[in-house]
């Protein structure tokens, strides 16, 4: 291999682009940049502050908020616009007030994380049935994209504050919690992409997801080594306890899925060998997650918990496309034997 | 304005570091000349999207740069079939009015180090294409394919091997 690094490192260096092509391109980014960065200043509109009433108190926001709140109730606004949907004119009231004003007045950090995650859900849920049928006008799809990116910002933050309070426990729930729902969502937003490369947003917006999910998993990293503190001995084996249990029902959930798919015969177009395949790989990583806590070892133990549930939700997530939509899911295999071919 | 002038001024750097090797990522993918100049162009322009119109900060855009590729290689490897070795080879046949290419070609273990490669997985490819032709970290792949560092030394050892399992075929 060492003869091949060297033809390796000599093939690295020998192509490239040449001098004018390189000229080219890096003249035709220039004059896209330029235009792009022109189209941008002109679509930035500068919103000037009201001389609200309001204004002269120091938590204004609480009070309006609370008043719009009470205010939707007695009309019924309230209800109609917490299940808009983009393209709905209710939409952005419930993006830009019902949300943030339900993680306002939610009464502990926990609550309000937890409304957090569901908000990201639901946001990137909503994007992805509503492009699959119609084109999101750019309002909503900012106004979404803009939601989604603050309530991670604000969960990020959230949770470092939780672990500098020393309570890491709670902070690695909410971080593999946020995980979980991004990583669900990078697999619909990719497919998505895939199959309907019109929607160029849905590549963009997994793109994002990527960058959250990186910070995410550092984060979860970071957690983990933490938790492995001596003060922190009971809290970390009730939390493995918690996770065994977990992995155990969510097992035998899978497995009843595969059961029924396999029953359903003609009607399921799950593929089949693939699920078992996948059902077998996660239960060889939770044999070597019971392993690692044989010798000891927790920390790793919550690293490969946090790939099983991973992978978990993935399988529940191609089981349940495969069964509901008409999305295909994507056949790596398929596109190797592709390529070699 | 002056965060639209910063971003500008680091695009351009990272355009300037890393077109190449972004180019090369996409060559060892497509094995079109012209196609991977395409992407590599097409890599740039929509990470310039993602930072302006979302917003987006990027903590590490070099990364960013090897997902964006890789992605719109992979867009690019399902709209188009396969094309057999010979095909490739000749869509390959890396710019003739490049003097250093021409170079190339008179070299016959390049060129049948180009050949094995053709004959990888494409997941293995990439990997060596990182680790070997753009001299990426372990880590850096790692965190360009949201891995761990150890799974990518396992993955690229078995490249690796596969790519010996080529050469002694060829040997016999």
């Amino acid at each position: 291999m060492k003869n091949n690094n060297f033809k390796f490192k000599e093939l690295g260096n020998k192509i490239k682009l040449s001098k004018a092509e390189k000229e080219i391109y890096r003249d035709k980014m220039l004059e896209f940049i330029n235009k792009e960065t022109f189209i941008q200043k002109s679509d930035n509109k500068k919103s000037i502050a009201s001389p609200f009433y309001f204004g002269l108190f120091i938590r204004r926001h609480l009070v309006l908020t609370s008043l719009v709140i009470i205010l939707f109730l007695s009309t019924g606004l309230m209800v109609s616009a917490d299940h808009a949907i983009p393209n709905d004119y209710l939409y952005q009231m419930r993006i830009k007030v019902i949300e943030p004003a339900q993680i306002l007045l939610a009464p502990t950090a926990e609550k309000k994380n937890n409304l957090r995650v569901k908000f990201v859900d639901k946001s990137l849920n909503d994007f992805s049935s509503v492009s699959l049928k119609e084109n999101i006008n750019q309002e909503d799809k900012e106004a979404l994209i803009e939601s989604v990116s603050i309530n991670i910002e604000n969960l990020n933050n959230e949770i470092n504050n939780s672990n500098k309070e020393n309570n890491p426990s709670n902070s690695l729930k909410t971080a593999n919690d946020l995980k979980s729902v991004l990583s669900s969502h990078k697999i619909i937003l990719d497919k998505i992409s895939e199959t309907n490369p019109e929607i160029t947003d849905a590549e963009i917006l997994s793109l994002k997801i990527d960058e959250e999910l990186d910070k995410t998993e550092n984060i979860i990293n970071t957690l983990a080594q933490k938790i492995q503190t001596p003060d922190d001995t009971n809290i970390l084996d009730q939390k493995i306890d918690d996770q065994k249990e977990k992995i155990n029902i969510s097992l035998l959930a899978l497995q009843n899925d595969i059961k029924m798919a396999k029953d359903s015969k003609s009607n399921s177009i799950v593929d089949l060998k693939e699920a078992e395949e996948k059902f077998t790989k996660i239960k060889d990583m939770t044999e070597e997650f019971n392993i690692k806590l044989e010798q000891g070892e927790k920390e790793k133990a919550i690293i490969l918990y946090d790939q099983i549930i991973q992978k978990i939700d993935e399988l529940e997530l191609f089981i349940k496309i495969n069964q509901e939509n008409n999305i295909e899911i994507p056949d790596e295999k398929l596109e190797n034997k592709k390529d070699v071919d | 304005m002056k965060q639209v002038e910063k971003n500008k001024e680091i695009f351009i750097k990272a355009y300037d570091d890393h077109s190449d090797a972004i180019f090369r990522y996409c060559l060892f993918r497509v094995f079109d000349r012209e196609k991977a100049k395409e992407l590599m162009q097409e890599t740039f322009t929509k990470t310039w999207e993602y930072i302006i119109k979302d917003k987006g900060k990027i903590d590490n855009i070099r990364a960013f740069l090897y997902r964006v590729a890789h992605n719109m290689c992979v867009n690019e490897i399902i709209k188009n079939k396969a094309y057999s070795l010979d095909e490739m080879s000749e869509k390959a046949g890396f710019d003739p009015e490049d003097k250093n290419i021409r170079a190339l070609e008179d070299e016959t273990e390049i060129k049948i180090l180009i050949e094995k490669i053709q004959l990888l997985k494409p997941n293995e490819r990439d990997l060596l294409t990182m680790r070997y032709i753009n001299d990426l970290k372990v880590s850096e792949i790692a965190k360009i394919l949201n891995t761990l560092p150890n799974t990518v030394s396992v993955k690229i050892s078995r490249a690796e091997e596969s790519l010996k399992k080529l050469y002694q075929i060829n040997e016999k």
